[in-house]
């Protein structure tokens, strides 16, 4: 595995075609999934680098838009600007928030 | 045959393509078996946890749930077979710290293994109502490991041996309990047989009643009391401190309650009573520390109140019948009343410093300040003071005690004392008055002693008095101290009579051969004063009466005067062969006096005949005279006594260093049994019309009332005055009945009030 220094208070997500997306932490303990992994004793918790080997990168870059959008609105109330994404993507989608308990 | 189902939509999670190889399954279980035993072996570090998160989420998408949890359970349960066998190795010395270990590191492992399982909680789990991840993994703990019987016992009888260890007073290591006690309290299943925690709890119980029975019965032979109780008191917050450092048990105060029972409610008794340091020898020697001790270990378990209430009782009768029965406060009123004062003291003071019991009272606004305000313990309060009552009413004289003391304190001690002073000594007298039964007998001996007050003229203070008729009128209300306001305000207009006499007079010098001539006009009724026959008064006084008569008779018409010639006084001036002397005497003391200058010597039987005084009075101011501590008459016989053969004469070589001389009349201070039986019979006779104009009040109002109801009212009308015996208030009702005031209804029991 690639032993890349992550910046400080940053987590690195590859794909599972190689794509790789840095994040701010905050941003990507909004999955479950991700929190409880980089809040474990285990090999991902040290270096901050995942791979995830489910999600192809076109996937991933949403999911990551989805972060940060989810951040943004989090303190919000009211009408919220909608969180656009292609439709064809939608199920594909699904099945990654599954993955990813978000 | 078509079915209609219900119109939920199920979404299937979409099914991934990867199920090729029939053989996944298991491959993929068992790298996550071997990771799982990687987790509890504590090398977490080194797994993706990407990787097995993801391994658990296809297995449970490809429906291989059942064997992904059943896996799990068979391995955690073979782990912890092994870690049962390495524990039981190790020694009693470390056998406590391994099993804290195990249980931290068991407790990590769970978390890790939940965390890669966690899509197994969150869809399968949840979908077959199964025991999470986590707490499987504990439950397996507890049935595995702790349950072992390589492990219970040596663990509970480890605990527990630490624990009566510290409590012999060695250092244990209380970190290590506390966890292993929290760890118990964690396991315990809610199923029989998984609750440990009960059982443990149950033989701690048990044990600490064992070793605290053996304790007290230790102690109790060797200690005194005080230092019994602070050693129970000591226990006792030790116990505290232990509960709240490490026995986290689900009720601390039934813990708390075996100490108790062990140790003071099982020897109450013999606490109290122990020979020359119990109760009575704390009481007796104002102990109020260790009184305080007591109380409060006593108030918490049952039944210790009762049982310090019933000795405080006891030893109050005790110390109440040594005061009755002792002869010299028998016959001195002082002193016997300055006893009960000072017993009632000491009991109140005790139960004002012993006897309080904290109480949280309201919290205050800051979190960390509670305001503790101790409050006394009312009952106990009230045991002294129905111990007291019961003591004053037993004693028949305390009315006519009371009031002498009284008299005493007013006429000789306040003249140079502070307000506070007399505040404090009125404030005792009330107390004791409010315990007593017959207040209407206390009445009546104090406006005795009051108008002997009022009348002579002396050592008189208006606001003294006043200070205590206000406590009286608060105590009793307006009607009990009408009277005494009559009587002072008879004072007061008979001093504007006298005015008034003295300036229609054309010239009192001559008309009334130069005496100072003061009356005192008294309302009947309102005084006690028995009708007494006049003396016969010589004839200059006589002139002086006539003459007030007529000028009284003239302002106020219609009005009888009656002259009590008992009360007065009488200020002479006497010349004897070696000086002139001012005597102060009784008016009928005068009298006498006066025949003497006439006669040289008289006999008893003439001066009775002269004056007119019956036997008993003149026997009285006879012996004032010539046998007090001024003899102005000679005796003959000499002797102590005066008896009715005596003869007298005037005592030429009397002298005397002082000009003024007062002749103390000698009075019967304490009334004697006779006069004891008058007054009582006099109190009785005025009870008869307040007993029934009582009844009259009540079945007035209520027209129709059975017997018992109607006495109980009575006496609680009445109580503010005496407590009327229900055997007299019967015979008023039959006195009513005979009148006409009432009829008794068909059953013989009830009254019916005819208006």
């Amino acid at each position: 595995m690639n032993t890349r220094k992550v910046p400080q208070g940053y987590v690195l997500l590859k794909s599972s075609d190689g794509f790789e997306f840095y994040i701010a932490e905050e941003c990507a303990k909004v999955s479950k999934f991700l929190k409880t992994t980089l809040e474990s004793g285990f090999s991902e918790a040290k270096t901050g680098q995942l791979n995830l080997n489910e999600i192809p990168g076109h996937l991933l870059e949403k999911v990551c838009e989805y972060f940060y959008y989810h951040i943004m609105y989090e303190q919000t109330e009211g009408n919220l600007a909608p969180f656009e994404f292609p439709p064809e993507m939608a199920v594909e989608l699904l099945m990654v928030a599954n993955f990813l308990d978000t | 045959m078509s079915r209609r189902l219900g119109s939920r939509v199920l979404i299937l999670p979409f099914k991934h393509s990867v199920q090729a190889d029939p053989k996944y399954a298991e491959r993929t279980w068992d790298s996550l078996k071997e990771a799982i035993k990687e987790i509890c072996k504590h090398n977490t570090g080194v797994l993706s946890y990407e990787e097995l998160y993801r391994n658990a989420y296809n297995l449970v998408l490809h429906k291989h749930g059942d064997m992904l949890y059943n896996g799990l359970e068979d391995c955690l349960t073979e782990l912890l077979d092994q870690v049962v066998r390495q524990v039981a190795a190790h020694t009693d010395s470390s056998f406590l710290e391994k099993v804290k270990q195990e249980w931290e590191w068991h407790k990590v492992s769970m978390i890790h293994i939940r965390d890669i399982l966690m899509y197994m909680d969150r869809t399968y789990v949840a979908a077959k109502r199964k025991t999470p991840v986590y707490d499987l993994g504990l439950a397996l703990f507890r049935k595995v490991f702790i349950k072992s019987t390589l492990i219970y016992e040596r663990l509970v009888n480890g605990i527990l041996g630490l624990v009566e260890l510290e409590r012999k007073g060695e250092e244990v290591n209380r970190q290590l309990l506390a966890s292993l006690i929290t760890m118990l309290r964690d396991l315990n299943g809610e199923q029989e047989g998984e609750e440990i925690f009960y059982d443990f709890e149950r033989r701690l119980l048990k044990e600490t009643a064992d070793f605290y029975y053996e304790e007290a019965q230790l102690q109790l032979s060797i200690c005194s009391c005080p230092v019994y109780l602070r050693r129970v008191e000591q226990r006792l917050v030790e116990e505290q401190d232990r509960i709240q450092s490490y026995l986290c048990v689900n009720s601390p105060s039934e813990l708390i309650k075996v100490v108790q029972d062990e140790l003071v409610t099982r020897h109450m008794e013999t606490i109290v009573d122990m020979e020359n340091s119990g109760f009575v020898h704390l009481v007796r020697n104002d102990c109020t520390q260790d009184l305080a001790i007591m109380y409060n270990l006593f108030h918490k378990v049952q039944g210790g109140d009762e049982l310090l209430r019933s000795r405080l009782k006891k030893e109050i009768h005790t110390q109440a019948s040594l005061i009755l029965n002792d002869v010299d406060n028998r016959d001195d009123p002082i002193r016997w009343v300055e006893a009960v004062i000072c017993l009632r003291q000491k009991y109140m003071n005790i139960v004002d410093d012993a006897f309080c019991h904290e109480q949280s009272a309201s919290r205050n606004t800051s979190m960390d300040a509670w305001s503790l305000d101790t409050c006394v313990d009312k009952k106990l309060l009230q045991t002294v003071n129905d111990s007291f009552e019961w003591f004053l009413n037993q004693f028949v004289r305390t009315s006519e005690y009371l009031s002498l003391y009284l008299d005493h304190r007013i006429r000789t001690d306040f003249r140079n004392a502070s307000e506070a002073e007399m505040e404090n000594c009125f404030e005792q007298v009330i107390l004791l008055f409010r315990a007593v039964r017959d207040k209407d007998l206390f009445e009546r001996y104090y406006k005795q002693h009051l108008a002997k007050r009022l009348l002579s003229g002396r050592n008189f203070s208006e606001d003294i008095e006043r200070i205590f008729i206000e406590k009286l009128k608060s105590e009793c209300g307006y009607q009990f101290t009408s009277k005494l306001e009559v009587m002072f305000t008879d004072i007061r207009t008979s001093a504007e009579e006298v005015e008034a006499f003295r300036t229609a007079l054309d010239d009192p010098q001559s008309s009334l051969n130069g005496i100072e001539f003061q009356v005192n006009v008294l309302t009947t009724g309102c005084w006690p004063i028995r009708n007494q026959p006049a003396a016969r008064l010589p004839l200059e006084m006589q002139r002086c009466c006539q003459a007030f008569e007529k000028i009284y008779f003239a302002r106020h018409s219609g009005r009888l005067l009656s002259w009590q010639t008992s009360l007065g006084n009488v200020e002479l001036r006497a010349h004897f062969p070696s000086r002139r002397h001012e005597l102060q005497v009784s008016t009928h003391q005068a009298i006498i006096l006066l025949l003497f200058n006439h006669h040289d010597e008289l006999s008893f039987r003439q001066i009775q005949e002269e004056t007119g005084l019956p036997q008993n009075e003149l026997i009285r101011c006879l012996k004032s005279l010539a046998c007090g501590k001024y003899r102005i008459l000679c005796k003959e016989p000499k002797g102590k006594e005066v008896v009715d053969t005596d003869m007298f004469s005037f005592h030429s070589k009397f002298t005397c260093k002082l000009v003024r001389i007062k002749v103390a009349n000698i009075m019967a201070e304490k009334e004697t049994e006779e006069e004891k039986r008058e007054t009582q019979g006099r109190v009785d006779d005025d009870r008869k019309p307040q007993i029934e104009a009582a009844i009259v009040r009540i079945m007035k109002a209520r027209r129709y009332l059975d017997h018992n109801n109607l006495v109980s009212e009575v006496i609680s009308q009445l109580q503010t005055h005496f407590v009327p015996e229900p055997a007299e208030i019967k015979r008023r009702i039959e006195s009513l009945i005979e009148r006409e005031f009432l009829e008794r209804d068909n059953n013989q029991r009830s009254y019916r009030y005819i208006a």
